[in-house]
């Protein structure tokens, strides 16, 4: 006999909650943001354009952060490196819907898998993700970015089924 | 096992001014979009300076948790979260998984922070949190 509270059936059903172990993605891509000149304070660095995260078309379901120590290189041309705790700790991570409108602002840190104890960062969000206009803030760059560096950001998701008429 | 699901996210602040005290009062900033009475706080994660080390409003955030403790009221101004300590609600401490709260409106400018410990922080430093929430009408 299983017995769910009220309360954990609430956040199940009105999808607060999932299981840690439990499905991340149908699919799961990795995509970058290399820095072409040194990354200033203040400074919006949008995410790039891409067709398959862009939520009209796809679901996105968790976002990790590769730091340095999870991947040293990033495999882009020229090769770039990952940005390191110290490095990711100075930014924050905004996602925008079709609207433009900031929907979750998230500190990069606490994105990185492997900071905690391998559990990734489940989303839900309500509406559209409009990946373009997601972007990157940094907030003080006592450890310095620049053209060397590149942030990687791992992202899981669900196709959204085609209505078929 | 389970773990929060992020619907939306917006990052608060306690700040630490006027005077360093044990048992003093720290509440939280005002954010506008979070004032109306249609958010829903189902989950919040505190972070010390290890995951950022400064706010987007430009404050230090306090290297320590040890030494300070988080009360949240909600919008009949109940504490139903009284003195939890900020170490706690740190996920890197619990295993990656994120505080999850009964779903309720919260009053955020009502909550507050007190030290018990003023090791290690500064004047002016902020306690930094991300609170999840939903709208109550889900959009």
């Amino acid at each position: 006999m299983k017995i769910v509270s009220p309360l954990l059936e609430y956040l199940f059903s009105n999808k607060m909650m999932k299981q840690v172990g439990s499905y991340e993605g149908e699919y799961t891509k990795s995509v970058y943001l290399p820095f072409n000149t040194t990354a200033l304070v203040g400074t919006q660095y949008y995410l790039f354009p891409d067709e398959v995260l862009n939520s009209k078309n796809n679901t996105i379901r968790c976002i990790e952060i590769v730091d340095s120590l999870t991947n040293a290189v990033a495999p882009v041309s020229p090769a770039r490196d990952n940005l390191s705790i110290a490095q990711l700790r100075q930014g924050s991570l905004y996602l925008t819907n079709r609207k433009r409108e900031i929907i979750a602002q998230i500190p990069l840190a606490l994105l990185v898998r492997r900071l905690n104890a391998g559990k990734v960062t489940f989303f839900d969000f309500p509406g559209t993700i409009n990946w373009q206009t997601c972007f990157v803030q940094f907030d003080s760059l006592s450890t310095g970015i620049n053209q060397t560096h590149c942030l990687t950001l791992r992202v899981s998701y669900f196709p959204k089924e085609e209505k078929t008429k | 096992m389970n773990n929060l699901v992020i619907k939306r996210s917006q990052q608060i602040e306690f700040r630490l001014v006027g005077s360093l005290g044990t048992g003093k009062r720290y509440f939280a900033t005002d954010i506008p979009n979070l004032s109306a009475n249609n958010v829903v706080v189902y989950g919040i994660e505190f972070f010390t300076a290890s995951q950022q080390t400064t706010t987007p409003t430009g404050n230090t955030v306090v290297s320590a948790s040890t030494g300070i403790v988080c009360t949240l009221r909600d919008n009949k101004k109940q504490e139903f979260m009284y003195q939890v300590p900020m170490y706690t609600l740190i996920r890197s401490n619990n295993a990656g998984l994120i505080v999850l709260l009964k779903p309720r409106i919260i009053n955020l400018t009502d909550c507050y922070v007190q030290i018990t410990n003023t090791s290690s922080l500064n004047l002016n430093e902020s306690v930094a949190a991300n609170i999840y929430y939903d709208l109550i009408d889900g959009n």
